[in-house]
């Protein structure tokens, strides 16, 4: 298992402790875990895809490379109805569903983590929390059907090469 | 949230929010709370919408599908009104 599998098959555990009244923040820790399992899903991918395995080191150094803001800002590009240039010319189809709920639960695990993690001021439930990790396993079940083909790859690239993308 | 739609006249954009939740049904037990536009962690506009989820109702596999299905019916029901703003949908405990 990689770290990512490991990430979200945690985040149910940091839920289920203290079975009759959660800690806010095992809560917390459950919701920033689910949002790193799917990030480092993500990263993983669009390294191994677009850097080669040589030299040791490079792969790692790469996914440190990677900015949560300018993934999200190239997750709502998938969102967008209809899709804009470069997407619409690259994908010469409508988008998949599965792809464009990655994209979607991406840009909300990535809210509700920053809420997990900064507002101090939140508080999280278990049943809205499990909702939320609901969402990372099913990015994970949607990435698997979508993983080999052409339009995932062209998803990886632009949370690659963010604002760059767009030239 | 910098402006709670029950409590002020209402803008154009606050209307087709309100248009729009109001064609999602919640599963039993849950209910609308409140939404705000105003914008996310980052800067970018958003749509913020807070269902109420009663503590009454037992916590299941199925009442969690319950939960995630309404996030999506409601951020698409925002999202056909092209408000050029993201939603999201998160969910308080409730008596």
């Amino acid at each position: 298992m990689g770290l990512a599998e490991d990430l979200l098959s945690q985040a149910p555990h940091l839920v289920a402790l203290d079975p009759k009244r959660p800690k806010q923040a095992s809560l917390r820790r459950a919701i920033s875990t689910s949002y790193y399992a799917v990030f480092h899903l993500l990263t993983a991918n669009a390294a191994l895809r677009f850097i080669p395995k040589r030299p040791v080191g490079l792969i790692p150094r790469v996914e440190r490379a990677f900015s949560h803001r300018e993934m999200k800002q190239a997750c709502f590009a998938f969102n967008r109805r209809p899709l804009v240039d470069p997407l619409r010319t690259l994908l010469d189809k409508s988008l998949s569903d599965e792809l464009r709920s990655i994209a979607v639960a991406f840009i909300d695990l990535q809210e509700e983590r920053h809420k997990a993690d900064y507002d101090t001021g939140a508080v999280f439930s278990r049943p809205a929390t499990l909702a939320i990790l609901a969402r990372a396993d099913a990015v994970f079940a949607n990435w698997r059907a979508i993983e080999s083909t052409d339009e995932a790859t062209v998803f990886l690239a632009p949370l690659a090469f963010a604002a760059r993308w767009s030239k | 949230m910098e402006r709670m739609a029950a409590l002020a006249t209402p803008t154009p954009q606050e209307a087709a929010v309100a248009e729009a939740l109001s064609t999602v049904t919640p599963p039993k037990g849950v209910r609308l709370l409140r939404f705000a536009l105003d914008t996310d962690w980052s800067g970018d506009p958003a749509v913020h919408v807070v269902y109420g989820v009663s503590k009454k109702i037992p916590l299941t596999k199925a009442r969690v599908r319950d939960l995630v299905a309404l996030s999506r019916a409601a951020a698409d029901a925002v999202d056909k009104m092209q408000l050029d703003r993201h939603t999201y949908v998160s969910f308080d405990d409730v008596r």
